[in-house]
């Protein structure tokens, strides 16, 4: 089943939708959403290594954990930023 | 000999009588005449400054309407528009299409308290407020249709409020909540004492300003014009919050003083902020945005507030924060989307940017970077690497755009109502939600839409959806990418 996320990139000004299933991982979402942002309004943070996901209360997410088991549902904030 | 016009004046405008073969509850239900109810009693004693006779009325209309023809009629003429700066043009067109039939829909508003109005002399001048929105949406379609031989999307002075453009859902949910789909009551603290008496100065007064600074005579004097009636027809709200605080109505009036003033403060933000500080040209810029909404719409609202002893709205810290950031952020949004607006939409110039920083000491730092990387863009990819990959998140209140105010500053949040999550863009529209759920909580936005399968969510397919159905029709960069300062830097480089 989609979920849809609304997607906020550190350094960008815009929240985007973002769309997964439940057995997509999260680092996939925050993938997606840093292509899409990177590309057009943010420039790459020199040396960065990763990026960094998080949900609506700050709580650090697994990226590798699928959207399901990171209790991300339909609706819901997830916060992205590149890490040196 | 002739009669004073004060010696018969209160016999023409107070005529309330009792009803013999109706009650007054069931003349003025409660649902549609506004809580708290109140006998007429409590009314007898509404009265506003201007105290108009429909005589007086057409003849003060017809001069207003006589003056605004005959500078049309001499800048025809001269031929000034063909001279006017293109980026105004696009306000013009912004404006006329966020406004115009508005403006007709807002004489419901101005009907529903011409009949549920408690007092007659409130009723008159309700009437009068009637007559005066038609004319506030004649008059922009005339002129924009007199502007279609220069831009064919002047027609979006009539269309935009039919089409399911996202800012025109916006502008729609907005004045449905203020007045359409409001009592009579609710309609004169949330229009003429939230939105007309303080946010049209700053459409019609400011903006006229700028536009003499422009050149645009003819929309100069229209909106002049147009502020001379709502100044008049804005006076129903202060005597309408008195009888209401006078019965203990606190609570709700001040919750509809907060919710307004936050809901029009957004589509301000939107519509009148991106417009006088990115459309409007640097030198017909009298203030910025920041300036006027300080200097002519809060420091008012603050005097009215303490008037009637009412406090200043919970969120006004954030909304004061908000000026320096939030108009800013939008106009990034309309850049990128510009697709999906009516007009085409001006990357910012060095000397647009040294404006901004000026007004706006932290714009370089906050947003000049995200504009470079746009510019750099257009560089190396053209128009179609600057153009967004995916839909923007709405708001399920305000129904705009979620942006930060700036890097790190993000307001967005969620909440849930019967198992469904919500997005705001803040917790003030947060905050209005959860005060009414029930009368909110059934309008889809257009992200909503999408996965309901009412709305395509190929993007092309959902432009069209919106009544942007041809490329011609749809914005784009004003310059066509085409920057005269790029062009300057790559030369001299």
């Amino acid at each position: 089943m989609f979920i849809h996320l609304h997607g906020y990139f550190e350094g960008d000004f815009l929240g985007l939708v973002c769309i997964g299933m439940g057995d997509t991982k999260v680092g996939d979402v925050a993938t997606q959403l840093s292509e899409w942002v990177l590309d057009l309004r943010v420039a790459p943070l020199p040396g960065a290594t990763g990026l960094e996901a998080r949900n609506e209360t700050g709580e650090l997410l697994d990226l590798n954990a699928t959207l399901d088991e990171a209790g991300l549902q339909a609706g819901d904030i997830l916060r992205v930023k590149q890490v040196a | 000999m002739a009669l004073r016009r004060d010696d018969w004046l209160d016999l023409a405008r107070k005529v309330d009588w009792e009803y013999t073969y109706v009650t007054e509850r069931e003349m003025f239900p409660e649902v549609i005449a506004g809580e708290p109810w109140l006998p007429h009693s409590a009314w007898a004693e509404w009265e506003e400054a201007y105290r108009s006779t429909y005589r007086e009325y057409v003849e003060t209309q017809l001069e207003k309407d006589n003056s605004v023809f005959a500078v049309r009629d001499v800048l025809s003429k001269a031929k000034i528009t063909e001279r006017l700066d293109p980026s105004w043009m696009q306000l013009a067109k912004f404006h006329n299409g966020a406004i115009a039939v508005g403006e007709y829909a807002a004489c419901l508003g101005e009907l529903r308290m011409a009949r549920f109005g408690r007092d007659s002399a409130w009723r008159a001048m309700a009437n009068l407020g009637a007559l005066d929105e038609i004319r506030h949406c004649q008059i922009p379609l005339l002129l924009s249709h007199d502007l279609l031989k220069f831009d064919p999307n002047f027609d979006w002075a009539h269309k935009a409020y039919h089409t399911n453009e996202w800012a025109m859902i916006a502008a729609k949910h907005l004045f449905d909540d203020m007045f359409t789909a409001a009592s009579a009551t609710d309609t004169a603290l949330q229009l003429t004492f939230v939105f007309e008496t303080g946010f049209t100065n700053l459409q019609f007064i400011a903006m006229a300003a700028m536009a003499d600074g422009a050149n645009d005579h003819v929309f100069e004097k229209a909106l002049a014009s147009i502020q001379t009636d709502e100044s008049r027809h804005a006076q129903q709200g202060h005597p309408v919050l008195r009888a209401v605080l006078n019965a203990g109505g606190k609570e709700h009036a001040q919750f509809l003083l907060d919710k307004m003033w936050w809901r029009s403060y957004r589509l301000f933000l939107a519509l009148t902020g991106t417009s006088m500080d990115y459309l409007t040209p640097v030198g017909a810029r009298k203030a910025s945005f920041k300036e006027f909404m300080v200097e002519w719409i809060m420091d008012q609202f603050v005097k009215n507030l303490e008037e009637f002893g009412l406090e200043l709205p919970w969120f006004w810290d954030l909304f004061v924060k908000e000026l320096d950031y939030s108009h800013h952020s939008f106009q990034l949004g309309l850049y990128q989307y510009r697709q999906t607006l009516w007009i085409d939409e001006p990357m910012p110039s060095p000397e647009d940017r040294a404006w901004l920083q000026e007004k706006y000491p932290t714009w370089e730092e906050t947003f000049g970077p995200i504009w470079d990387q746009i510019e750099k863009t257009w560089e190396t990819r053209g128009v179609n690497g600057t153009l967004p990959y995916t839909l923007p998140s709405l708001c399920n209140l305000c129904q705009l755009p979620t942006a930060f105010l700036g890097p790190k500053m993000l307001t967005a949040c969620t909440g849930e109502y019967e198992g469904r999550k919500y997005l705001f863009c803040s917790e003030p529209c947060k905050w209005i939600f959860f005060k009414q759920p029930e009368r909110f909580a059934g309008h889809k936005n257009v992200i909503d839409r999408v996965f309901a399968g009412e709305c395509p969510s190929d993007y092309n397919a959902v432009l069209e959806w919106m009544g942007l159905e041809s490329v011609e029709e749809q914005g784009r960069d004003l310059h066509n990418g085409d920057h005269p300062w790029r062009r300057t830097s790559v030369a001299a480089g």
